[in-house]
């Protein structure tokens, strides 16, 4: 905000009060998007430690197994996603669990143990879901819908032990499984392995729930930290202040400082493991989705600011409107014909004539 | 939430008014512009309720005991849309060399960019819809919150399965805060504290 110099490059033609009206409105919107921007900065870091921890974990594997339409991360954009939509695939894992035969398994015993344990869970699981998916087209139960992910979470939980006796003890190498899955890629995989894939891809649903989740909350900051911005720069060009220049080379600046942190996150999040994972792509490298990612992100705040300054290129861009910041980039100054559609439009055309012929005089 | 609904309240009812009070300088002029002075009447009811439904959402001062950066941050809503309200109406008002006449005038002519409304106007789109994110952001963690909360009487401690992950895992996953506890305690003063209550230490 100091950037700005306000109370020196606000000033206007127009009373003294109105500067200081100003001086007061704009820092409190880039107070705003300073502590957005905070959060999102502050919620990705938080969140990386976590994901970092969970590709220490032998869960890690599962979700470069996880289907890609179930697995995307609402960073980008907000799709009409279906509710329940994950949850309906973990019911699914679950009851394929349930009716997994384990004849040819080399411990059947720990499966019906496991089978046994989640029974109860298992039966109210889908009666909730049941309860919860007819009630989905009017207002998804959020009580029953807790219910539902608490049931969801305990048989999960119950998974985790049993994989942790069994086959997480086992231990298993990058190497070896990336091999394994070329000898049986086109094989129907072991009764063993289908098995523990069931299990894993069940445990990983509820990470990717939370995971979706800390997501939304990503997006929902990093758009106001662009709406936010826009909007400082289009109130600011669109009006004669004195400073205009002043004001080009700060915004300049501030945008500079907020892309930056904004696109750290997302070259960390492009570098994730279990982001890249989840997404295909390779760990501890910048992609194309970072790029495409950045562009989408940073196209309309830079297009808004270079507009506002080159006259040339709002022009271009807003050919055929008449926005404000057109004007008073381009041709300083109002419009007297405007003024007179204004006036003759509320009735007021004589009056108008009346008075700037007195004014005139 | 109830912060951030002032916020939301205010933001508006500042926007009606600084669309509403030119209107205020034209009505009563012509008889062809009755619709002048209806816009007027119905501008004027919709920002004093708007200010009366923010005043409401403020009253009670047990809200705000529990929170001072809260109550500092809505402190600090309420004086910047009241110095927005008395500011923009003074202007206005102006009779001298018919300074307010034709500030009014020009607030009708949008596309001149000598317009006084448009600026204030965006910025109180702005802080409009940062108060409307932070709403979301709030609904999103409160409704975690519950989920865990009903989990854990349930018997079943929700949280991502296996391991804990450290505390600043547990701190995201199960707090909904967003950001670490780092210089709040260090007793800054109370415009510190307030964009510390923002960023949820």
């Amino acid at each position: 905000v100091l950037l700005f110099v306000p109370w020196r490059t606000l000033r206007t033609f127009e009373l003294e009060r109105y500067d200081w009206l100003l001086v007061a409105v704009l820092p409190t919107v880039y107070w705003a998007t300073a502590v957005t921007w905070m959060q999102f900065l502050w919620c990705w870091n938080e969140f990386h430690v976590f994901l970092q921890w969970l590709e220490t974990q032998p869960i890690r594997s599962a979700f470069s197994r996880l289907p890609k339409e179930i697995s995307w991360v609402p960073l980008v954009t907000d799709p009409p996603e279906r509710a329940l939509f994950v949850s309906t695939r973990a019911l699914d894992c679950l009851q394929a669990l349930e009716s997994f035969d384990g004849s040819g398994l080399k411990t059947p015993n720990t499966l019906e143990r496991l089978k046994e344990s989640i029974r109860p869970e298992a039966k109210e699981i889908a009666r909730l879901f049941l309860e919860v998916d007819q009630k989905r087209a009017e207002a998804i139960d959020r009580v029953k819908y807790d219910d539902l992910q608490s049931g969801l979470q305990s048989v999960a939980a119950k998974i985790v032990a049993d994989l942790q006796g069994t086959s997480w003890q086992e231990g298993d190498s990058d190497s070896l499984e990336a091999e394994r899955e070329k000898a049986t890629k086109k094989k129907k995989p072991a009764p063993d392995e289908a098995l523990l894939i069931l299990k894993e891809e069940f445990v990983a649903f509820r990470y990717l729930m939370f995971i979706r989740q800390v997501f939304r909350d990503l997006r929902n900051l990093l758009g106001f930290i662009i709406l936010g911005f826009i909007l400082a720069v289009i109130s600011l060009s669109s009006y004669t202040f004195q400073g205009h220049r002043w004001i080009g080379v700060a915004s300049a600046i501030a945008l500079l400082a907020i892309g930056t942190g904004v696109a750290v996150v997302l070259a960390g999040m492009d570098r994730d493991a279990i982001l890249s994972r989840i997404s295909s792509t390779k760990p501890d490298e910048v992609g194309v989705t970072f790029y495409l990612r950045l562009a989408q992100f940073g196209a309309l705040p830079l297009l808004t600011l270079l507009a506002s300054q080159f006259p040339a290129l709002n022009r271009f861009l807003f050919s055929g409107c008449n926005q404000p910041w057109r004007r008073s980039s381009s041709c300083r100054g109002a419009s007297n014909s405007d003024d007179r559609r204004i006036f003759d439009a509320i009735g007021m055309g004589e009056w108008r004539k009346r008075v700037l012929s007195g004014v005139r005089r | 939430l109830r912060v951030f609904l002032t916020a939301t309240t205010l933001s508006i009812g500042c926007a009606a008014v600084v669309l509403d009070a030119p209107l205020w300088v034209f009505a009563g002029w012509t008889a062809r512009a009755r619709w002048v002075d209806v816009y007027a009447a119905l501008g004027g009811v919709l920002a004093l309720a708007l200010f009366g439904i923010a005043g409401k959402l403020c009253w009670k001062s047990a809200n705000w005991r529990r929170s001072r950066n809260t109550a500092i941050l809505a402190a600090g809503l309420w004086v910047i849309a009241a110095v927005t309200v008395c500011v923009w109406v003074s202007l206005v008002a102006t009779t001298s060399y018919r300074t307010g006449y034709f500030f009014a005038y020009r607030c009708f002519a949008l596309t001149s960019a000598v317009a006084p409304n448009i600026p204030i106007l965006l910025l109180a789109i702005a802080l409009y819809y940062w108060s409307l994110m932070q709403l979301r952001r709030e609904k999103n963690v409160e409704e975690r919150k519950k989920g865990i909360q009903r989990a854990q009487s349930r018997g079943v401690f929700r949280r991502p399965t296996h391991g804990q992950g450290g505390p600043r895992v547990r701190r995201t996953v199960f707090e909904g805060r967003l950001a670490p506890r780092t210089f709040i305690s260090a007793g800054l003063c109370a415009p510190v504290r307030a964009v510390a209550h923002l960023a949820n230490f």
